[in-house]
């Protein structure tokens, strides 16, 4: 059974939600310091993507980066550079679809973190990337956290918008989601339910693991405020 | 817990209107005056026009569509789904339904098939033997359809005529597979790939850049055959849809779109 869809459902995954985490949480960070009209925009703004269907995500990633849109067609010229028919369009496509996500949860953790905290820091003369990560970050921990849980899953199962920007490529672009599809479609049953079984199991481990990763850290806190 | 109660009556109040909304619809579909048509998606602009020309002849008879590749249509009547006339694109997906309940049978139109080339591709192919030493080269990026589209399934006799076997297609990465034909075409006119193998009829229809056509005795004869089943649906009404597909006005149409109809 050729592997090349596992391996790359997994590379896209853990790209994407590392591009994500750093975007989502540094546009969450400015967002919830801006007043308070603008920061309804914005939040609708970078929320879309959740909302609207991957297809329709997908529809608008090929008119903005297609070979025959403006930024596509210069890169195409200048670079020989394809946005779309490769592993990394897939990237961009799950990044965008799972962007929200991210966002909206570092949006909630930064919303109800205590002011006073960064503000103690400052009386102390710390820089503000030393507040950021060295104190608001660890103290959002958890919000973070699932953040990333949910933007990695989400990234693992990215499917419409997807096979619109990367194609069906096998051994080039092939996901586990568009490879059980083209297999369903072309009879293939036996062979897209291993995929299907595969997928379930990969998920429980992911889940598992960073369900462990969150619950050590619940008690690293207990026992820090234990003894503090 | 009165409150939780009444959510609960009230949810399952909803679900249940909202399953007897769709079981009404049901007796609709069984309408005299329905005709529901499963066609390959590379009928769909004649098609369209002959249903428009045939209104004028049977005005309260309304034909419903659904397009698509002729595998999926092929799966979707195997498991059930409701329908009077199929037109495939090809032998294969009408053989494979075993005889359920056919009424009818007939070869309709005969189409080509043709390798395009996309506008911004700066390279020289211009015959499918070309492609196929580009293929070696892993030279070239290529939309075809899957096995289970009729378009894909030509395409990939034609490129076992040429000795380019499946896998080697696989492992040479340069194709993208598309799940109808129309998204081969789709993705050949957005420039996403270099070159792709399509219908002729779809390549004319969407003003694409033709370079060469497959022989017959690279594909074989690219055959629509035409069925109708035995369905409860106003069978007369099918019937005289099913003998219209075969008239003058309706071969003229074909004709128009690249089709050649079979005498």
């Amino acid at each position: 059974m050729d592997l090349y869809p596992l391996f790359n459902s997994l590379r896209i995954a853990l790209i994407s939600t590392s591009i994500v985490f750093f975007a989502g949480v540094f546009v969450a960070y400015y967002t919830s310091m801006v007043p308070a009209f603008l920061k309804g925009v914005l939040d609708t703004v970078f929320t879309l993507p959740l909302v609207l269907p991957p297809t329709v995500v997908g529809f608008m990633l090929l008119k903005i980066f297609g070979p025959k849109s403006y930024i596509g067609a210069l890169f195409l010229d200048l670079f020989d550079f394809r946005f779309t028919m490769n592993w990394w369009s897939a990237v961009i496509a799950t990044s965008v679809v799972i962007f929200p996500l991210m966002y909206r949860t570092a949006r909630g953790a930064f919303q109800t973190f205590d002011r006073n905290l960064s503000d103690v820091g400052r009386t102390l003369g710390l820089s503000n990337s030393y507040i950021f990560w060295k104190i608001i970050m660890p103290n959002c921990n958890q919000g973070i956290i699932a953040g990333v849980v949910l933007s990695f899953a989400r990234a693992l199962g990215e499917y419409g918008a997807t096979s619109m920007v990367a194609g069906y490529t096998p051994g080039k672009t092939a996901t586990i989601s568009t490879t059980v599809y083209q297999l369903w479609s072309t009879n293939n049953d036996v062979l897209a339910f291993k995929w299907v079984v595969l997928n379930i199991l990969i998920s429980i481990i992911v889940l598992y693991v960073i369900s462990y990763i969150e619950n050590s850290n619940h008690l690293k806190e207990a026992k820090h405020v234990s003894n503090s | 817990m009165k409150k939780t109660i009444s959510m609960i009556i009230f949810s399952v109040l909803l679900i249940f209107s909202a399953i007897g909304c769709s079981l009404n619809n049901i007796p609709a579909d069984e309408n005299d005056n329905e005709i529901i048509v499963f066609a390959a998606s590379s009928l769909l602009e004649p098609l369209n026009d002959i249903s428009l020309k045939y209104k004028e002849k049977a005005p309260n008879v309304s034909i419903v569509y659904n397009f698509d590749s002729s595998g999926t249509l092929k799966t979707q009547i195997e498991s059930g789904a409701q329908c009077d006339l199929f037109l495939s694109a090809n032998k294969k997906s009408v053989d494979d339904l075993d005889n359920l309940s056919i009424k009818y049978r007939k070869d309709l139109l005969k189409n080509e098939v043709v390798l395009v080339v996309s506008d911004s591709y700066d390279g020289v192919i211009s015959s499918f033997d070309d492609l196929v030493d580009a293929i070696a080269k892993h030279d070239i990026l290529l939309a075809i359809g899957n096995s289970e589209v009729p378009v894909g399934d030509y395409t990939l006799l034609i490129l076992e005529s040429l000795g380019v076997t499946y896998q080697e297609l696989i492992d040479s990465q340069c194709v993208t597979f598309c799940s109808s034909a129309k998204e081969v075409v789709t993705q050949i006119k957005e420039d996403a790939v270099d070159c792709a193998i399509v219908y002729m009829t779809d390549a004319q229809t969407s003003d694409l850049d033709i370079v060469d056509i497959a022989s017959s005795s690279m594909c074989g004869e690219v055959l629509y055959p035409c069925v109708l089943f035995d369905t409860l649906n106003g069978f007369h009404q099918v019937k005289d849809f099913y003998d219209f597909l075969s008239s003058d006005v309706a071969y003229q149409i074909f004709e128009k779109y690249g089709f050649t109809p079979v005498a």
